[in-house]
């Protein structure tokens, strides 16, 4: 027996525990992908075989989030600002490597002809200018970031101007706070925070109530800042989303988001990829605030900005209770997606458009936004963007892709109709 | 596929090892499944141009058979042994065969890799011809010049006396085996014709083979692809500085080396998993001396296969000053021509063909072997060389090569930003390459059964952190996946 446990110690060679160790690991994970593999019904041939086990590997890695805080940490442990096509910039945020926007003006072109068309159809049209976080003040930009996504945006605002569209630009408002970043934008993220959602949402909810001439007290700001709750989740672990750079590598963010205080009943229809309508309904907190994502706090959550739920096609909200029995339709990118529950207070029904995603939907598909307006009928229409929706060549190959920021512009007006 | 994909470690691989294992030797099972494996790995990756393969291997088996059967050979047994003349003189048709056959693969070549560059070379020198000749747009089958280059290796050693494998699954196995197929190193057939027919896998050589795979899979996924952030990010215009300018090309002789060498680990480990046993591809290439030495120790199996079916037939060095010279230039045009269809490389490989040829013909290499002196003031000299080869060989065109060249030697302002930030952020990968580049661990401090023992650990550990870049990262081909 001695011999036998001799021999076999023998053999563990530090190369035998080694194969063992990796041909152990390397079994796991193809367990697990093997089996994501198989239970995955969308390969149809043997052509479709190589593109689903990639779309598999990417997406059903096993303990992928835990890969890319690996990540992370080993960039930081090496004394690196560099990881995943991100840099940790002066300020202490995460920002793209490169996020450079092209030429504005066609798009600005497009946007105008769109207005048109709606002041014809006698429906006003408001056009907000959301700014990023990434190039706010360039002196906290790191030398290697590429970044002149804000600059771009102000030059399409003065094209929208000269267009006679009405404007409302919160770069300005924003780059004033530059100093603080962290005040109004995510650290792991590009987004802003719910607190400058919130703001912005104030001013929009001003500028609509003076452009519709809703009945607002004198004394009285629109969304009434003491009916709503501030709440706040201090240091909530993110980082490990979508190929991030892991909550190792540029810390954790600080999520705030408000609750209107509130006995009125608020419904929602969402829309997912296969047309299928989910519907709630309930308190605020029921029908907007995902607090599943909110108590889970763990490591390898989604980003901090998903306690509004994520909009990826079309939703509408109601609130028989709000303050106008008028429609608001918001064509928004990511950064639009709070702003329905903040305007829900103001508005019986606020219906909100991703215009990059919306046709991926099988209910709306070959749908324009042309015709989306006639058919929801609204009192106004606002576009909702951020200065990368304009076409920004970002460090990501999942981001900013030419022909998805495109679509923010694609209203489907005919040549006659865009005149 | 590439082997730093994530479906090929984590499901090919272990199904191909499992499938391997599992099957007896009996009947070739294992060699059938090795088969098909390899070519369920190329048309993952080329479902088309996998047909354009298996048609050049039909094509060089019934051509290595018609050679031999003309050359008359008569087997001794399971072997016959390589003539002792290296040159045997077989008979005219064999030879007339034999240039049908070199032409026809080296056909397969011209049309799918060199055409289009043809083309568009002829178009810009003649004008006037440009409505005569249109321009081209061949796409280039993966690992075409690898897999040539074997199949043309097996035709000429049959010509010289080799029998012919008569099993033509057992000859596209040695042409198709996938841990050499796309991105070499170059496989004679004499050095795997028994492997190919009796191997056992002992516990030991497998061990080594895994260790060997996860070595390279690192080199690739850490340090090629730091160095190649920078490289990219400095060969993509004219570099802002002469400093960011050097440390590109820094980077960039590290990156191609990692890339390239760390590939041939993964394809040699590959190869021990499955019993064999290939010929070593690197050999620490920057420590040379020489230029000569340099390719004695870079990309050993294209080295040997030019010298061996190229450089000897025309004579060697056993020849005239004016011949050896010719001789010389011949091998290193075509060199260049080989890695690829643009004037860089061969231009690239010009340069080695006049270093060469300078250094036979002075004696050099003898002479800096002797002397520590020269040594000194030589050696970097060749690293020099070296790195401005490959300035050339990254440039997309001889005017960008220029300009870049320009940056580096005062046509810029000495320091930028860049090369600073750069500098700061790649400090700890640099020195790990720089050490891993050079043959320091080989030192017989490092036998003792401790360190060895922490090498597996950290190799380990780097491989976890390979595939987290492995995850974090969408794309990540080899350098020479394109030759």
């Amino acid at each position: 027996m001695k011999r036998r446990i001799l021999a076999v110690a023998r053999r563990c060679t530090p190369a035998a525990v080694f194969s063992c160790l990796f041909l152990l690991s390397v079994a796991t994970v193809c367990a697990f992908l093997l089996r994501a593999l198989m239970t995955n019904d969308r390969i149809s041939s043997v052509a479709d075989l190589p593109r689903t086990v990639a779309e598999i590997c990417k997406k059903s890695f096993p303990g992928k989030n835990v890969f890319v805080a690996a990540g992370g940490l080993a960039a930081r442990a090496i004394g690196r600002r560099m990881c995943n096509n991100r840099v940790l910039l002066r300020n202490g945020h995460i920002g793209f490597v490169r996020c450079h926007v092209g030429d504005v003006r066609g798009k600005a072109a497009r946007e105008i002809a769109f207005s048109r068309f709606l002041a014809r159809r006698g429906i006003p049209f408001l056009h907000v200018q959301a700014p990023t976080g990434l190039d706010l003040e360039r002196m906290l930009v790191s030398p290697v970031c590429d970044c002149n996504a804000n600059e771009k945006a102000e030059e399409f605002v003065a094209q929208l101007r000269l267009g006679g569209v009405d404007v409302i630009d919160l770069i300005p408002r924003f780059a004033a706070t530059a100093d603080d970043v962290t005040r109004y934008f995510l650290k792991t993220d590009h987004h802003w925070n719910y607190d400058a959602a919130f703001e912005a949402s104030e001013i929009l909810a001003e500028h609509l109530a003076e452009k519709l001439r809703l009945p607002v007290a004198d004394d009285k700001d629109v969304l009434c800042r003491m009916e709503w709750l501030r709440n706040q989740r201090n240091q909530w672990r993110s980082g490990g989303h979508a190929y991030r750079t892991g909550p190792l590598f540029a810390g954790v963010d600080d999520i705030s988001w408000h609750v209107l205080a509130s006995d009125a009943t608020f419904s929602r229809v969402m829309y997912d990829r296969n047309g299928v309508i989910h519907r709630k309904s309930g308190k605020f907190e029921d029908v907007f605030v995902n607090a599943k994502v909110v108590q889970s706090c763990n490591w390898f959550a989604d980003s901090a900005y998903v306690v509004f739920p994520k909009i990826a096609f079309i939703a509408v909200f109601k609130n028989p209770s709000a303050l106008a029995d008028r429609t608001v339709l918001i064509l928004g990118d990511s950064f639009a997606r709070p702003v329905p529950a903040y305007l829900s207070k103001v508005f019986a029904r606020v219906v909100i458009v991703d215009p990059r995603h919306f046709r991926e939907c099988r209910a709306f598909k070959g749908r324009t936004l042309s015709a989306l307006v006639s058919e929801t009928r609204p009192d106004v229409v606002v576009q909702f963007m951020n200065p990368t929706s304009l076409g920004a060549d970002m460090g990501d190959a999942g981001l900013g892709r030419a022909e998805i920021t495109d679509r923010m512009f694609d209203y489907g007006l005919s040549d006659g109709e865009s005149l | 596929m590439l082997f730093t994909s994530i479906e090929f470690p984590f499901i090919f691989l272990p199904l191909v090892l499992a499938g391997y294992y599992v099957l007896p030797f009996r009947w070739n099972l294992k060699n059938y499944w090795l088969l098909a494996a390899s070519i369920c790995f190329y048309a993952w990756g080329e479902p088309k141009f996998v047909f354009v393969m298996l048609a050049s291997i039909a094509f060089n088996y019934v051509a290595a058979l018609a050679i031999e059967r003309m050359c008359e050979r008569r087997s001794q047994g399971d072997h016959t042994t390589i003539p002792r003349s290296p040159f045997p003189v077989p008979p005219f048709p064999a030879k007339c065969a034999l240039a049908l056959v070199v032409a026809g693969n080296l056909a397969l070549i011209g049309v799918w890799k060199y055409c289009n560059f043809v083309t568009a070379t002829l178009r810009e020198w003649f004008p006037s011809w440009q409505g005569a000749i249109p321009q081209t747009s061949f796409l280039l089958p993966i690992g075409i010049s690898f897999f040539t280059f074997q199949a043309l290796s097996y035709v000429v050693d049959v010509y010289r006396g080799e029998r012919a494998q008569r099993n033509p699954l057992i000859l596209a196995l040695y042409i198709a085996l996938f841990p050499q197929l796309i991105a070499g190193p170059i496989v004679r057939y004499t050095t795997v014709r028994d492997q190919l027919t009796a191997r056992r896998t002992t516990w030991d050589q497998f061990s080594g083979g895994v260790f060997r795979f996860v070595v390279g899979f690192n080199k690739k996924m850490l340090l090629a692809n730091m160095m190649a952030e920078v490289a990219d990010r400095a060969f993509s215009g004219v570099p802002g500085s002469a400093a960011f300018a050097w440390l590109g090309v820094v980077c960039y002789t590290l990156q191609i080396y990692f890339d390239f060498s760390g590939y041939s680990d993964m394809a040699i480990g590959l190869g021990r998993m499955f019993g064999f046993e290939f010929l070593e591809n690197f050999n620490y290439p920057y420590v040379s001396k020489t230029a000569t030495e340099f390719w004695r120790r870079w990309h050993m199996s294209l080295g040997s296969w030019f010298r061996d079916y190229v450089y000897f037939p025309l004579g060697g060095s056993r020849v005239g000053k004016g011949r050896l010279v010719f001789n010389l230039a011949v091998v290193w045009f075509l060199t260049g021509l080989w890695h690829g269809a643009n004037w860089t490389f061969i231009t690239w490989g010009c340069l080695y063909g006049v270093l060469i040829a300078g250094e036979k013909l002075t004696g050099c290499v003898e002479k800096v072997e002797r002397s520590a002196a020269l040594r000194v003031i030589y050696q970097p000299f060749t690293m020099l060389m070296v790195m401005l080869g490959w300035v050339l060989f990254r440039s997309d065109s001889i005017g960008a090569a220029g300009n870049y060249l320009a940056a580096m030697f005062g046509g810029a302002p000495l320091i930028d930003w860049q090369a600073l930030f750069w500098s700061h952020e790649m400090a700890v990968p640099l020195v790990c390459a720089l050490v891993g580049s050079a043959p320091i661990l080989k030192a017989r401090i490092f036998a003792h059964f401790w360190f060895v023992a922490s090498g597996y650990a950290i190799q380990f550990l780097l491989f976890f952190v390979s595939v987290s870049c492995l995850v974090m990262n969408a794309h990540n081909p080899f350098i020479y996946f394109n030759f």
